[in-house]
Formats: C-alpha cells, structure tokens, sequence
C-alpha cells in the first residue's frame, strides 16, 4: 500500500510529488507514460540542417503525420501538436480516452509529462486580482513559486509586468529578443508613458526556458527546433523533475497504466486500473490518492467511479484569438534564423468592458513555413512569394481571454466523455482596438485577418472540480483539494480552478498543487 | 503531364523530383482517401484538361469549388518545403527590400490577372 498516490505526471503530479519528497514523502505515480519514440537529434539550427538534407522525416513522417491538419476527418490541432517528433504527446488519446465533441476539441495527453511536453512554456503567477472567486489568497500559493523556480529554471525579468505576473528574484536573465520583438519593445519604451495611462503594458515573458546553463542542461541555443524535436533540454518538462525523483528513490514511477475508477476498501482507497501491455486489471492500494490527470481526465475518473452517467460538468478554456501583425520595415529582410521560436514579449491590456488581457506575441521562425501557405491571398506561386518575402517581418500575438461561457461535460455509458462547448462570440471592438494599439508601435493588421482559435485549443482546461469554500456538490473541492464526499481523494490539476482570467494557469496550478500536497502531508 | 508534375511545375517552374512525386501520391492517398466528397473524381478529371492549374485553384479556392485541389497544392507545399533545393524558395537568405517590394507589386498583379483566368476557367469546366 502507497502512502500517496498520483495519478497522472504532468505539472500538477510532478510538483505534488516534488513538495510531498521535499517533505521526506515517498510517493508513487501511476501514468501511462508515452514517449517519444523516434528522435532526430538535430545538433545544429533547423535552417541549416534543412539546407543540407532532406527533413521528410524530421517535418512530415514516415505516415505523413505532419499532414495531421489536412485530413477533414481529422480534429485540427496546434502545428506543434501533429510534427513526428512531437506526436508522442496526443498519442493514443483517442484510444484510451474516446470523445464525442462538440463545437470544443479537447486536446488529452498520456505521455510521461503530460501536455507540458509540447507547452510555451509561459510561467506567471496568479495575483489578487486573479484569485477572485477562489477560496484561497494570493499569500498561500506564494511560498511555493521560488521552490518552483529554482527547480525548473525560468528566465525573465521583473519590469512593466510585475505588477501583473509578480515579482520574481531568482530568474535567470532573459532570452535573446528577435527584430520583429526588438522594434515592437523599442516602440513601446518611446511610447511607454502614453500607452501605460490607457492601460498597455509590454514586458519580456517569465519562461521554463533557460538563457543559461542550469544543472547539466544547455543554455537556449536559437536553432527554431522547439517545433520539431522533443524534450529540448532548455525547455523545462515535468519529466525533468520526475526522472530525478524517481532515481533518488522518492518516487515509484507505475508506467503503462490507466487509471479507470476508485473506491473505497477497509479506509484505503483502491485505484482499478487497466494494465495496458497485459490487456489486465490491476488494483492498486493507497491512504491519499491524488487526482493529477488534467482537468477532463480527472472529471473522467470521478464520473466513472461514481457511474455517474447524469451530471454536467463546466470545462474551461480561455477564449484565445491570434493577431498576425506585419512589421513593414521589416519585409524583405534575412528570415532571422536564429530567434528563439515561441514567445517574445507579453502584453498587457486593461480592455473597456473586457477586464484586463494578456497575450504572447511570438516569433514564427519555427513552424513549417507551409503552414502560412493556406492562409494567405493570392495565387499559388505568389504565396510563395510572400512567405519568403512577408513572413521575416511576421509576428503573431495570442491574446488570451478570461474564460467566457463554459463548455459541459458528460460521460455517457459506453464509458465516452460527452463535450459541448457554446458559440463564442468575440467583440470586433477589442479587435479594433488591439490593432490600433499595435499600429503605434510599428505593427500592422486588419481585423478580418484576426483568427478566433477554435474552442478547447487554447489548451488551458480547468473548473470541472472547481474548488470553492463550501462545496455543496459531489463534484466540487474544498480548499485543499479534497472532493466532497469523499475521503482521502484529492484533486490537484486545473480542475480546481473555478475560473479562469486572461493568464496563463500553468505556474499557479503548480504552485497550488505543491500547497495541496504540504496540506496532504500533515494528515498522513 | 501527370497531376503532381503540373501542380509542382505552376509553384516551381520545374520538373518534380522522383522521390517528391512519390511522396505525393503516397500523401493523396492517404488524406483524400479520408475526405469522402464525390467532388474527387470530378476534379481528378478535371485537372487532366486543365493547363493552368495555378489559376483554377485559386479561383477555386475563392469560390469554395474544387476542394481537392487547394488540398493537393497544400500537400505539395508540405511535401516540397523538406527538399533542401526548395529551401531558397521559402527562406529568405539576403537582405533585399527593393527585390521583395517589387516581387510583392508583381505578385499581387499576377495574382489578379490568375484570379480572372481561373473564373473564366471555371466556368468553362462542365460537370464539376
């Protein structure tokens, strides 16, 4: 019998299981643990590496992976989702966790670390102004974010966004700025005054990306393969922390598992699980279990356990829209290839009627330049033309919005998860309003060229347990985590989190698993 | 002229590679296979009696008609991108803002006079 049981080793599960080992806490973690099978190991920039030799593999695949997108029949997903090298995230989802979506895709992971494997890697915290409506304090996740830094390496620096994204002392200098970036943040500086009073702010990204070398692992080396190789190793993953808890012993790593259903025996909690190699069940015996699947994986479990084929469950995502901006001095330069390949700067924005927005502008120096072909205007051959001569002076922001209407999720008897998500209607005024924002600083658009990202691939799913201060419902949690109605059975993922503001979740979602786990600890 | 060699001759201006054609036909089947329209055949047709594919698509695509054959200029893009004698035609290597205004100036007009051709085009596919 475990002490602690997680299920799952994304972010959620691997920080509950860091504080519970920092806490001399041994723990075992049940996944199914996909990962990556087929490596290119690209030692030099992806630019230069295309020059010299054939990238079928490395950019499409044996069994045209790559083309993902293409097939109708196919739910679309981020570029960066459906490259052979990164395939190994999405693998088998549709196996092991069948959907039936509407107007929502979900995005699920069984690979060891979960979707953190293919993330941008963004790390903000949650400020006050965040929090409202959960039942814990700015305060109670704060102890936990210096742990956090010091054990995946974040590189940023404390300026116009700290009061937005807090303050951090342990970061590591920033990235590399693009010229694309460099103009817009050089523009913004001359502006900075006049913008700030309408409430516009820019800054450098807190990001799991080291600029310098950290534990054995490589400083960020500008070759644009976050797109294309896995496990980059100046790019944190959950699998970092957890292979060196698993070779120190604090953790026992049950791979090859998934988890389908608790119960209660004798004041343990028995975990049923499908041992996938052997096509068997296995039962797994603990005093705690902890539900670190994800928010739709975690609702899975607890609407099964309880064959619960009635409820609703809410399913959050922030609304994302993406900006294309063209930076005019820009065309026909060099494509840089040596630019860092996600985000570049964020941006902050206090929207009339909106609340406050944040956004990544990123570089596009890593996907296929094929991916752009589709979107643009002219002739065949005059889009290529454009994307040689267009695309160095390309920058994309992903503006993130709060939750707006949340999508319902059920699970019907054949054991299928049930998700309808709701038309989503986004104001042409913030569009507008973006855009004028950005033309002040060199960057141009028209709204009509604004994409709104479809449904559930904003990829930040939470609120299917939601915590609150007195749960009334089965499928609510305490404050720490605990689900109503149940003992011993905790929750630590994005399903906690009742509402989502325009932010990326995954740094407070940590952060507040690590302050689950030292609340767990105490009760054992 | 076969449909890949046509379709990699109006992006190109060459003749395709051994191992691109391969990889296209490959590709076609697998996708399309997947994307159950009647349209397919109708368009496979089609494309035999075509000579400038380049206009047709992108009235197509304008039109939403022809699906198929946006997707196989997508495919081809996709596939041609991973060539290493392709990569000058995707990425530009020299600093040159006069050249890439001027190209952006020819294409757009290009890209109007292909838009009225493919209409005409169109039109004049019977059966489709």
């Amino acid at each position: 019998m475990y002490d602690v049981l997680i299920i799952g080793s994304g972010i959620s599960g691997v920080s509950t299981a860091l504080r519970l080992s920092d806490l001399g806490i041994k723990t075992c973690i049940l996944d199914v643990g996909i990962e990556p099978r087929e490596r290119h190991e690209i030692k030099e920039n992806l630019y230069d590496y295309r020059l010299k030799n054939d990238s079928f593999e490395l950019m499409i695949g044996k069994n045209f992976e790559g083309l993902h997108n293409l097939k109708s029949t196919n739910q679309t997903l981020p570029a960066k989702l459906v490259s052979p090298g990164m395939k190994f995230v999405t693998e088998r989802a549709e196996e092991l966790s069948p959907l039936l979506s509407r107007n929502f895709t979900a995005v699920q992971s069984f690979a060891k670390g979960g979707l953190a494997n293919a993330w941008g890697a963004g790390l903000m915290r949650f400020n006050r102004r965040d929090l409202e409506g959960f039942p814990i304090k700015e305060e109670e996740l704060a102890p936990y974010y210096e742990r956090l830094i010091e054990e995946i390496g974040i590189s940023g620096e404390n300026d116009d966004l700290t009061p937005f994204f807090g303050e951090d002392k342990l970061l590591q200098k920033p990235l590399k700025l693009s010229a694309n970036a460099r103009i817009i943040l050089k523009n913004y500086l001359k502006k900075r005054k006049r913008l700030n009073r309408k409430g516009v702010f820019i800054g450098r990204p807190r990001l799991a990306v080291l600029s310098e070398e950290k534990e054995g692992r490589k400083a960020c080396e500008y070759h644009n393969l976050e797109f294309w190789q896995p496990h980059l190793p100046y790019i944190y993953h959950p699998s970092l922390t957890l292979d060196k808890l698993i070779s120190s012993g604090k953790v026992i790593y049950k791979r090859g598992l998934l988890a389908r259903a608790w119960f209660h025996r004798e004041g343990k909690v028995v975990v049923e699980a499908d041992y996938l190699l052997e096509k068997r069940k296995i039962y797994l015996e603990c005093r705690k279990l902890v539900l670190a699947a994800g928010a739709i994986s975690s609702a899975k479990l607890a609407l099964t356990s309880r064959k619960d084929y009635r409820s609703k469950l809410p399913l959050l995502d922030n609304t994302a829209l993406q900006f294309p901006f063209i930076i005019p001095q820009r065309i026909g330069k060099k494509l840089e290839t040596d630019a860092f390949g996600l985000t570049q700067l964020n941006f902050v924005y206090e929207a009339k009627n909106q609340g406050l927005l944040q956004g990544s502008i990123l570089e596009v120096t890593s996907p296929s330049r094929a991916e752009f072909f589709s979107s643009l205007p002219l002739a065949a051959a005059d889009n290529l033309r454009l994307i040689k001569y267009l695309l160095p002076a390309l920058i994309v922001m992903q503006l993130y919005l709060p939750s707006l209407q949340p999508a319902s999720l059920r699970l019907n008897e054949s054991g299928e998860l049930e998700i309808e998500g709701e038309v989503i209607n986004i104001q042409e005024s913030v569009k507008r309003e973006i855009i004028r924002i950005f033309r002040s600083l060199g960057a141009f658009s028209f709204p009509r060229f604004v994409v709104k990202v479809p449904n559930g691939l904003g990829i930040h799913y939470a609120g299917t347990l939601p915590m609150v201060s007195s749960p009334q419902s089965p499928y609510q949690c305490n404050k720490f985590g605990e689900l109503h109605g149940e003992q011993d059975v905790y929750v630590v993922d994005g399903a906690l989190f009742p509402r989502l503001p325009s932010k990326n979740f995954s740094f407070a979602v940590m952060a507040n698993a690590m302050r689950i786990a030292e609340h767990i600890a105490k009760t054992l | 002229m076969e449909e890949a060699e046509k379709i990699y001759h109006s992006l190109f201006k060459e003749k395709i590679p051994l191992i691109l054609n391969q990889r296209f036909q490959e590709a076609t089947e697998k996708i399309i296979a997947n994307n159950s329209n009647d349209y397919l055949s109708k368009s496979d047709s089609a494309l035999g009696r075509i000579k400038d594919l380049e206009a047709l698509e992108m009235a197509a695509r304008f039109k939403r008609r022809l699906p198929s054959l946006s997707l196989k200029f997508r495919i081809m893009v996709f596939l041609a991108e991973t060539l290493p004698q392709n990569q000058r035609i995707f990425v530009n290597a020299k600093d040159n803002s006069f050249k890439a205004w001027a190209s952006l100036l020819f294409s757009g007009i290009r890209s109007v006079f292909k838009f009225f051709k493919g209409i005409y085009l169109l039109r004049n596919l019977k059966n489709v």
